[in-house]
């Protein structure tokens, strides 16, 4: 279903994802394809050379902190700014230069925007009439939008009666009943209760998969645009930081911000040089060969998820790439998981054990235990 | 001597309640808090007394005593007659009839031409950048800050027969109309001296309307004229309700405005008024004009609170 694009994170990076991805790369144009784009407010760059092509009916979400510019490109691309550089094509027109009312696309605002003097109904029905359907077709096609986002029985209400939740999805059906090309979300769920998010966030990926339309969600939370998400760009200062399935995003970071912003938290400090045959990556506890690596010596981060490192309390020392010995400081008691930090020289490291039998690291505190792993269970990102 | 503390409720925490009685009154008295003394629980009645003083001083006691003044007649012998007289004489004449058909055009004709005029104005207010705005606002406003008698002397030198419009009109080759001492004379500077206040009522409504909203309904296809007719206006509406409910019995109340530019060819209740008692010293008759003045206004705003009402609940909702 998706087409891979090429464009993702700086090029210079050869244990990049750009790189793993390559073998997919297609050259298909894209359906809605955001070319060289800019945008600046005065002094401040809010957007910098975005290159992004989304395929048709997929679901790509723009993640990052605030103010990395995701919300300026979800509103560039819906037209309510005037982008300063670059061009954005839907279906290979090019519609940067029209107006928002022509450009095909729908936007489900962050606090909903529905039109208080308006029911349910005429506020669904809203775009409908702007394009003189007919009443018949008109009250077909709003019972139809309502019955997807489950709000049926609805009509008359006003959005003040109506508890955030559903006011969210009365603007999720005011966007697609008139069929948009591309369906654009700003952070749909940071205004609703934690308890709901889950919900109305399978809700939203429902909707696109039964309707299959191009949909763009911005979002600062991971989860949410991990979850639910086909693609997901990672942004910081206005620029792409890499561009990739989630599972991509999260095994192979494109850099260290990356990998911390995805939750890697053992991030190991080291160089990274070219060697014989590839890289290797050099640090105080540890040295390791990649694969790829870059074509001179430079800083770099290791990363390892904590789930990936394999802890042993035999006197043996274990067979695996990369052995360390460690000594305990704390664990804790998930329920379902222990968390065990141990000390590897000056660095910490956090393990994640899932509760089974035999093992009960509750009185490991201060014991000498090895932390192992194999090559492929850690990657290394320029820092 | 102690002060007696009544305990309204145990806090184990502060020594001024709870059960440490016998202590409390050996110590000198410290300051009650709030609601804990009897004075304090009739503190609020005691800050608001200034008020209702000043209010029933000011409004009330005229008004009662306007009524009794026009019910009720003192004959020569001292005793006091309960009398419709000059009621009967204002509204069974036609006089009467004149004044109050008169002041009811003006004010609705003034009220509704603010109205038509501060849209305009609000929109454009509306539009501009937040710096602008602020500006353009005390630009709006800043003729309120002279009085009626002042700006109605100013529209007498720009209607009457040797001012500024009759003056270009000549210099054209037109012999201007009579402008000055008509009614239109008067409902032209009740606009413009009442036009702030419709302004400022409109521009809270206005202001209101988030741009996410325009911009929502631009993104669903509607052009600018839609966007004004179905989601602007409609969302004004209380504004405008509002603003109507404040200028009606402003215009409708107006004297100074309605003699200078109207002349005595054209009296309201407020030139009746003032005529009655001032000149003619005839408190009854100016009473019973008060009156009906004042129930007409009344009249008047309830039934555009009324409307107001059903719009509001709609725009609310």
């Amino acid at each position: 279903m998706t087409a891979i694009s090429a464009t993702a994170g700086p090029p210079d990076l050869a244990c990049s994802p750009g790189a793993a991805d390559s073998r997919h790369r297609s050259e298909s144009d894209g359906h809605l394809r955001l070319e060289k784009l800019s945008k600046h407010f005065g002094d401040n760059s809010a957007v910098t050379d975005l290159n992004i092509s989304i395929a048709k009916g997929e679901f790509v979400a723009f993640l990052g902190p605030s103010g990395c510019g995701k919300t300026t490109t979800l509103r560039m691309i819906a037209g309510f700014v005037r982008n300063d550089a670059g061009a954005i094509h839907l279906d290979g027109r090019r519609i940067d230069t029209l107006p928002s009312r022509r450009r095909e696309t729908a936007m489900v605002f962050q606090d909903y925007a529905l039109f208080p003097h308006m029911s349910v109904f005429e506020n669904v029905a809203f775009g409908l009439r702007m394009r003189k359907i007919a009443r018949a077709e008109t009250m077909r096609r709003v019972g139809e939008a309502l019955e997807l986002v489950q709000l049926t029985g609805t009509e008359k209400k006003f959005p003040k009666e109506l508890s955030g939740g559903m006011r969210q999805r009365v603007a999720l059906a005011r966007a697609i009943v008139v069929r948009p090309s591309v369906l654009l979300l700003d952070e749909p769920l940071s205004n609703l209760d934690a308890k709901l998010r889950k919900s109305v966030r399978d809700e939203i990926r429902a909707v696109h998969d039964q309707v299959g339309i191009t949909t763009v969600l911005v979002t600062h939370d991971l989860e949410e645009a991990f979850s639910v998400g086909d693609r997901v760009v990672v942004m910081r200062g206005g620029r792409v930081e890499q561009f990739g399935t989630p599972q991509q995003i999260y095994s192979r970071p494109a850099n260290r911000f990356v990998a911390d912003f995805v939750g890697h938290t053992n991030l190991l400090e080291g160089s990274w040089e070219p060697s014989a045959t590839g890289a290797r990556f050099v640090s105080r506890a540890f040295d390791v060969a990649t694969t790829e690596g870059p074509d001179r010596t430079t800083t770099a981060v290791y990363t390892i998820p904590p789930s990936n490192i394999r802890v042993s309390t035999d006197v043996a020392r274990p067979d695996s790439d990369i052995v360390l010995r460690g000594t305990v400081i704390s664990s804790s008691f998930y329920g379902a998981s222990y968390g065990i930090t141990a000390r590897v020289g000056d660095v910490s490291l956090q393990v994640s054990m899932v509760t089974g039998a035999g093992a009960a690291p509750e009185a490991w505190a201060g014991r000498e235990i090895w932390l192992h792993w194999d090559a492929a269970d850690g990657h290394c990102v320029r820092a | 001597m102690p002060r007696t503390v009544t305990v309204s409720a145990p806090e184990p925490s502060n020594l001024a309640t709870g059960g440490i009685f016998a202590i409390r009154r050996s110590r000198a008295p410290r300051l009650p808090r709030a609601g804990s003394t009897t004075s304090g629980r009739t503190l609020p009645y005691w800050l608001v007394l200034p008020m209702v003083v000043s209010i029933g001083l000011v409004f009330l006691y005229p008004l009662v005593q306007m009524t009794v003044s026009t019910l009720f007649v003192t004959g020569a012998d001292g005793s006091a007659r309960f009398t419709l007289a000059p009621f009967v004489d204002l509204l069974g004449s036609r006089r009467g009839w004149d004044l109050v058909a008169r002041t009811l055009r003006v004010a609705t004709v003034s009220t509704l031409a603010t109205l038509v005029l501060a849209l305009p104005i609000t929109l454009w207010i509306r539009e501009a950048k937040p710096r602008l705005r602020g500006v353009l606002i005390v630009i709006m406003l800043s003729p309120m800050l002279t009085s009626d008698v002042v700006r109605s002397l100013g529209w007498v030198s720009i209607l009457g027969a040797n001012g500024l419009i009759a003056g270009v009109l000549r210099f054209v080759g037109i012999e201007p109309p009579r402008i000055l001492y008509t009614e239109a004379a008067i409902d032209i500077g009740l606009t413009q001296i009442f036009l702030g206040y419709m302004v400022l009522s409109l521009l809270s409504s206005a202001l209101r309307i988030s741009e996410d909203l325009v911009n929502a309904a631009s993104d669903l296809g509607a052009r600018r004229l839609q966007i004004l007719g179905r989601l602007v206006l409609p969302l004004c509406r209380p504004g405008m309700i509002a603003g109507c409910a404040i200028v009606f019995p402003l215009a409708a109340s107006t004297y100074v405005t309605a003699s200078l530019l109207g002349g005595t060819s054209n009296p309201v209740l407020g030139t009746e008024l003032y005529l009655s008692a001032i000149t003619n010293l005839d408190w009854a008759r100016a009473s019973a004009v008060g009156i009906v003045l004042f129930i007409l206004i009344a009249v008047v705003v309830a039934a555009i609170n009324l409307l107001g009402r059903v719009a509001t609940s709609e725009v609310q909702r």
